[in-house]
């Protein structure tokens, strides 16, 4: 049940970012919705749940970017890690430090993939390549602390209706 | 006595009158009489006029507000409508467009739409609404009337993926309409650079860049773009060359696939046996 969930938040994030987000940004200038969502799993929900959300993700992306394959797989996997290692110190509900995160996960995937281009691949940057990644930055800044407690309400929902589902089917048994 | 008491006060009356008649000043006590009245007059006026009011402007707006209603939905309808018909008649400019371009070029093709875009800035591919059951195979060329637009990389049932021509994975042959000088096109993003063209060719701005067919992939004579920055070196072989895409591909909306497989004899021995027999792709034109 919290796997079908979790493939169906994937799944409208894809689309969203597909097919939606691609109609008001020209060419990518809007950074990676998968990079909240990746480091909300990581920072708030538990280890299996968030692996298959990054594997799942990873996946889809790769396979509908013209990248390398496994460049998403391998980023969004560094980044739960990163969000994992900053949750153990960072009081990350904290609302002032979310939009910060945000940034830093984008931050971190541009790095990741220049890191990749530079040393595996003969890529040439763009000459806008600076400003696309500054762009990236400040919407994150402005709008990925929006997508974290999205994720976060959405998810809250869910597990209250998942409990008292749980709850009334004992009731229901007699326990 | 009482008949002259009667006519003395009817004297008096008319004489009284034809000198009020006479001089209209003559006013006694209308002051008082109007401060006592008229408040009481100017109450009545207010209330009937309040009374009025009421009745004309809110009773009667009920209806008026039924009437805003549905005008204001009606302008709703036909502002929808209007872009509706806009978009339509864009559409059907654009399809006008490439059916044309479909008549007049000799490969069989393919429409397609595109119904999404790659997810990074970094890359540059698309996903289109035909894959394998419509006949589209790996490797086949995409161009629309502008020129070449890219290549499919991955084909599922119904859909497919193609590799942007400005992507920098992309590489097509390609040579100079004027001088004829080759090269290879590749992709950075938004621009191409063509590459391995010798000094010794004169490259000119504007001078435009076309396929040359030999990759066995693009058919040739498309259109691919025009030089808009030349630099060469005294000590290098190749020049510098940046070329404009002559197609818009934040704008890209449809898009052909070419579905003759090369018929060029290096390709057709270079190709596994089943690629190259019998399935001939669904034939359009």
């Amino acid at each position: 049940m919290r796997i079908c969930f979790c493939m169906f938040i994937c799944f409208g994030l894809i689309i969203f970012q597909t097919a939606f987000i691609s109609d008001f940004f020209s060419a990518g200038k809007f950074y990676d919705l998968s990079v909240p969502f990746i480091l909300f799993m990581g920072m708030f929900r538990p280890v299996h749940e968030s692996l298959f959300s990054v594997f799942f993700l990873g996946f889809f992306m790769d396979n509908l970017s013209g990248g390398p394959f496994g460049l998403y797989g391998v980023t969004y996997l560094w980044l739960f890690a990163g969000a994992r290692w900053i949750a153990t110190f960072l009081h990350v509900n904290n609302y002032m430090l979310l939009p910060f995160v945000a940034a830093l996960g984008v931050l971190t995937e541009n790095f990741i993939f220049f890191g990749v281009f530079v040393f595996l691949t003969e890529y040439q940057f763009p000459e806008n390549a600076l400003k696309t990644f500054a762009e990236q930055i400040l919407w994150a800044i402005f709008t990925g602390v929006f997508f974290l407690m999205v994720f976060y309400h959405i998810y809250k929902k869910w597990d209250e209706w998942l409990l008292d589902r749980q709850a009334a089917k004992q009731e229901g048994n007699g326990v | 006595m009482v008949v002259v008491g009667l006519i003395v006060l009817a004297a008096v009356c008319v004489t009284g009158l034809s000198v009020s008649a006479r001089q209209r000043h003559i006013s006694c006590g209308a002051g008082i009489v109007m401060f006592f009245v008229a408040p009481f007059q100017d109450v009545r006026t207010y209330s009937v006029c309040f009374a009025r009011r009421i009745w004309t402007h809110y009773f009667f707006l009920v209806s008026a507000a039924q009437d805003n209603d549905r005008l204001r939905k009606q302008l709703k309808d036909a502002v929808r409508e209007n872009h509706r018909c806009k978009e339509t008649a864009l559409s059907n400019l654009r399809l006008r467009k490439l059916l044309d371009f479909r008549e007049s070029i000799n490969e069989d093709v393919l429409a397609a739409e595109i119904v999404s875009k790659d997810p990074s800035p970094w890359f540059r591919s698309v996903i289109i609404d035909k894959g394998r059951t419509h006949g589209v195979k790996k490797g086949m060329p995409v161009v629309v009337p502008e020129g070449i637009a890219g290549l499919v990389t991955d084909v599922s049932y119904y859909y497919s993926k193609v590799l942007l021509s400005i992507d920098q994975n992309s590489a097509v042959d390609a040579l100079l309409q004027k001088t004829r000088a080759r090269g290879v096109i590749r992709g950075r993003s938004d621009r191409y650079v063509f590459e391995y063209v010798l000094s010794k060719y004169d490259v000119a701005k504007g001078d435009r860049v076309v396929s040359s067919g030999l990759d066995g992939v693009f058919p040739k004579g498309r259109c691919i773009g025009t030089v808009s920055d030349v630099s060469r070196s005294n000590s290098g072989i190749f020049q510098e060359i940046t070329v404009t895409p002559s197609v818009d591909f934040e704008t890209l909306e449809e898009v052909l696939i070419v579905l003759n497989l090369p018929s060029h004899p290096f390709f057709l021995h270079s190709l596994p046996k089943e690629e190259t027999s019998s399935d001939s792709p669904q034939k359009t034109k």
